[in-house]
Formats: C-alpha cells, structure tokens, sequence
C-alpha cells in the first residue's frame, strides 16, 4: 500500500518535505507497526540507492531546486559501505518515539502510544513532527 | 515570586544596593573584632582543585586535632576556637547550619568548579581547606535572613527583596543551608522544595536546589529528584543540572540517582555522557572524549561502587577504562585509597597499568598528584 507522509519541523510553515507518497509492505495496525513499515522502507530505499551508487538516478529539475534551498544537491548516496542495521534502526526510532523525539499525525489526528491502534488505508496522510531538545541548562 | 512592575523593581533594587553596603559595612565591623589567628585561618582559603595549603596556626591547629582521631569533630573545634565567627561574620541564627555543614564535608566532593571531580577524603588537610572555604561561602554569600522558608517564599523585608532582585540565583551557600534543614526534618522547606519541583507553587526551580537534595540525607527527595529525572523527557538542559549536580552530593544519593539512570537507560543522552565526563575526568574542551563513555562506563561506575571484588578484577585488568574507573571509585569514598593505590600500582604493576594510572593522576589536585608522580 502507498501512504503520503509529510515531514513538518514545528516554528516553520512550509513542511520539510510534503506529501511524499510511501510505499509500505504491510498494513500497519498499531504505530509500532507503522513506524516499523516505516523505517523499513527508508532503510530498502537507502540501500537501493547505494546499490547504484556508480549509476545514480538523475535528478530532476524540481529536485535540484528543492535541494538548493537547503543548500546542498546530491543524490542522498552514501559513498561509505556500511550499509544500515535495519533492526537497529527500528529499535533507535521505537525509543526515539518514546523519548517524544518525533511526533506522529495521522490525518489530524495524533497517534497515541507505541501500542495504539491506528487506522490507515491506501492514500492516508501520515506526518511526522520532529521535536526538538530544550538545552538551556540552570547554572 | 510576585509579579512586579519594571519601576517597583528599579525601586527595589535600589533599595538592596544600599542593603548591600550596610551588609558588607557590617560584615567588615564583625572581622575586624576577630581574633588575628581566625583573620589567619579566614585568609587561608584555596582553590580545592589546585591546591591545599597547610596554612597559619589555628589551621595547623585544626589538621592536628583532626589527626588525633577520627571522632574529633571540625565543629567542635571551631566551637572551641574561633566563635567569635559568630559575632555576625557568619549570621548567628545559622551558626548550627553552619556547623553541620563542617561536620559533614568529608561525605560531600571537596572540589568544586567546572574542572571539579568526584572524590571526597576525610584527610585532615582537606577537611580543614574545606571548613575554611565554608567560613568563606557562609561570610560572603549568604544573604538569606534567618529562616530559609521566608527567603524562598519572598516574605522579606523591602530591602531584603530588593538585594534578592538584584540576582537572578539562589545565594552559593543556600545549598548548605537548606541541606542542614532538611536534615533537622524542617517539613515546611521540604514541603515547598517538593512543591517547587512539581510545579506547584511559583518559586523557580534552581540548581542549588538539586545540589541541597543531593547533599541531604531524605530519600524521599532524593526519589522525587529521580522522578524529575525521568520527566525530563526533552528538556536536555534540566537533565544536564541535575546529573551535573549529582556527584556533589551524599554517596548514596549519588547511587540512588545512578541506578536511575541505569534502570532507563539514560546514558543515550549527551547530557548525561558530559555528566559521566565530569564526574569520571574526561570533560575537557576536546568534546569527542565523550564518545567514549556509553552504557558500559555506567555499568563499570555501578559495579566499582557496589562490589568491592569487582572493582579489584577491574584494577588488576590490562582494560583502561576498567583501570580508570575502578581507581575513581576509590577517590569516590576516600582520595587517599586512590593514592595509596596509584603508588601500589607504580610499584608492582603492568605497563599498561601504570600509564593509565598516570592519567587517573590527573583527577586529584595538582600538589596531590605532583607528589603522587614524584615518588
């Protein structure tokens, strides 16, 4: 199933990315499972993209633009050949989730705990809200 | 505290300015009545870190009496010969603060700054700079008019308010000071103090707060500061005041909020890897020292301050961090052991054993460790 995520930094209006569509493997049933479907995905997209390191996918004219406003075009290929632990990656984003590191919508509405329920069918916007840490010690 | 206009708080602090020099005309009136051997003993004090100096008479005096026995009190001692400290040099009504405060700087970290470490002695040298360096804290910082509770909760004079206004921290010695309360079980401070951190009165959270619960000997603050922990959640900086203020305490408050962390696993924040580096001698401006302390540091500080025969394996390892560690462990109760046992070390030990002893010299003041290299 194909799910459309945004990714939205909060202070800011424009999201990071919008409406991306996701290719997940599975239904999700609880947001354990959506963020594992999740980061499953990234991680596969991840290591097809080093897989063609030598050959990259060209860019698109609205790619190139979008990546000039954070100031860097590549092509989002690690040259390095440590390829992701995808279960560790799993396990760091599961503890990121529960750290309140990363918010995540579905719909308008937020989804709750790591064992909620969550209903999401083909085309549901899904966004992710990244938070993040107050650092003013009291000295 | 109350909401005050930007003109009242001009006219408040005015006010304390002038409180100020009447409090520092006063203060100079009493040291001018004191003895010339206690202006001696006043003048001695030091920089814990650097080093310790044996000083005037009645400072040889005390490191003798504290020799004798390990039951001499610096209380007593001072009771005996310096009360005229209490002329008003020190405030009077905190005089029994003052003086479980002395009698309770072995239990408590004697160096202090950001280049501090985790050790604590019952050497009668380090005692006696220590009680020094408390007459200072209490002679110079403490603008806290008797009771602590009216302080905290701005029942104050105007003046009073005003000098208050002028910083935005809780005084240095407010820490001793509230300690020794809530050790004489003063139930209205540890009230407000629990009240203050569950947010439920107006009173702002400080970090001389954590340290006088650290200092304390009340589990019940000491779980609360454990629950204030966990809440954290995303306020990195709450949690880096609280574990950087933790080793200043008790030993077991410290093991307390240790296994706080341990249990959740705490260490994955950066906040609480510098704490580790404080604590263990790595802080240093070379940030990517810390990219060695994971949850494995803890699980050795843990092991070496719990299990006496772990922390012997660890010593007699080839493993440096496990050397570095299991010698820290020692200075954590008594800097002494540590030295005792850098110069065993020197004597029968590996290498590679000796070159991290080397290092863990650093953790102690630069005379101590001087001599330690020397010999």
């Amino acid at each position: 199933m194909t799910i459309k995520v945004n990714i939205k930094q909060l202070g800011k209006k424009k999201n990071k990315i919008a409406g991306v569509p996701f290719p997940l493997e599975h239904e999700p049933r609880t947001v354990r499972e959506l963020i594992r479907e999740c980061v499953h995905t990234c991680v596969r997209q991840y290591n097809e993209r080093a897989a063609k390191s030598d050959n990259p996918d060209p860019l698109s004219a609205e790619q190139i633009a979008d990546m000039s406003e954070i100031g860097k075009i590549a092509f989002g290929i690690n040259y390095g050949e440590k390829l992701p632990d995808e279960e560790k990656a799993v396990t760091d984003a599961y503890q990121a989730y529960e750290d309140g590191l990363f918010r995540v919508f579905i719909g308008e509405d937020e989804a709750g705990e790591l064992d909620s329920t969550v209903s999401i069918s083909e085309g549901s916007e899904v966004t992710f809200i990244r938070l993040v840490m107050l650092a003013g010690r009291m000295w | 505290m109350k909401q005050l206009s930007a003109e009242e708080k001009a006219r408040l602090k005015k006010l304390g300015e002038k409180y100020l020099e009447k409090r520092g005309k006063f203060r100079q009136d009493c040291y001018k009545k004191l003895p010339d051997d206690v202006k001696e003993l006043i003048g001695d004090h030091c920089n814990y870190y650097y080093e310790f100096r044996v000083g005037g008479a009645l400072c040889k005096k005390m490191i003798a009496y504290l020799s004798e026995s390990e039951k001499n009190m610096p209380s007593e001692f001072i009771g005996k010969h310096a009360p005229e400290l209490f002329n008003g040099y020190i405030n009077p009504k905190h005089k029994k603060h003052f003086l479980y405060t002395i009698d309770h700087v072995h239990e408590r970290i004697y160096a202090t700054g950001w280049q501090r470490r985790s050790l604590r002695s019952r050497d009668p040298m380090i005692v006696a700079n220590c009680v020094i360096n408390v007459i200072r804290d209490f002679k110079e910082w403490d603008s806290v008019p008797d009771d602590i509770c009216d302080y905290l909760e701005d029942n104050l004079t105007e003046e009073e308010l005003g000098y208050k206004l002028r910083d935005t921290s809780l005084p240095y010695c407010f820490d001793d000071l509230a300690a020794a309360e809530i050790d004489f079980g003063n139930e209205r401070l540890i009230s407000l103090l629990t009240d203050c951190i569950n947010g439920e009165n107006d009173i702002p959270l400080d970090r001389l707060m954590f340290r006088a619960i650290v200092k304390s000997h009340d589990r019940g603050l000491h779980e609360l500061l454990g629950r204030l922990l966990c809440a954290a959640r995303l306020q990195e900086g709450l949690r880096q005041s609280i574990c950087e203020t933790m080793d200043e305490g008790t030993p077991e408050a410290f093991l307390y909020l240790l296994g706080v962390i341990n249990e959740n696993n705490f260490i994955r924040f950066s906040s609480v890897k510098r704490a580790v580096g404080t604590w263990l001698g790595f802080a240093e401006e070379e940030t990517v020292k810390l990219e060695r302390i994971s949850d494995k540091s803890i699980a050795l500080i843990s092991d070496c301050l719990t299990d006496p025969a772990k922390r012997e394996e660890y010593l007699n390892s080839e493993d440096s961090m496990k050397i570095h560690i299991g010698l820290w462990s020692l200075g954590f109760y008594e800097s002494r052991d540590l030295v005792e046992k850098i110069r065993e070390i020197s004597k029968h030990g590996s290498r590679h054993q000796l070159l991290t002893a080397s290092y863990t010299v650093g953790l102690l003041n630069v005379l101590s460790g001087k001599r330690v290299l020397i010999q």
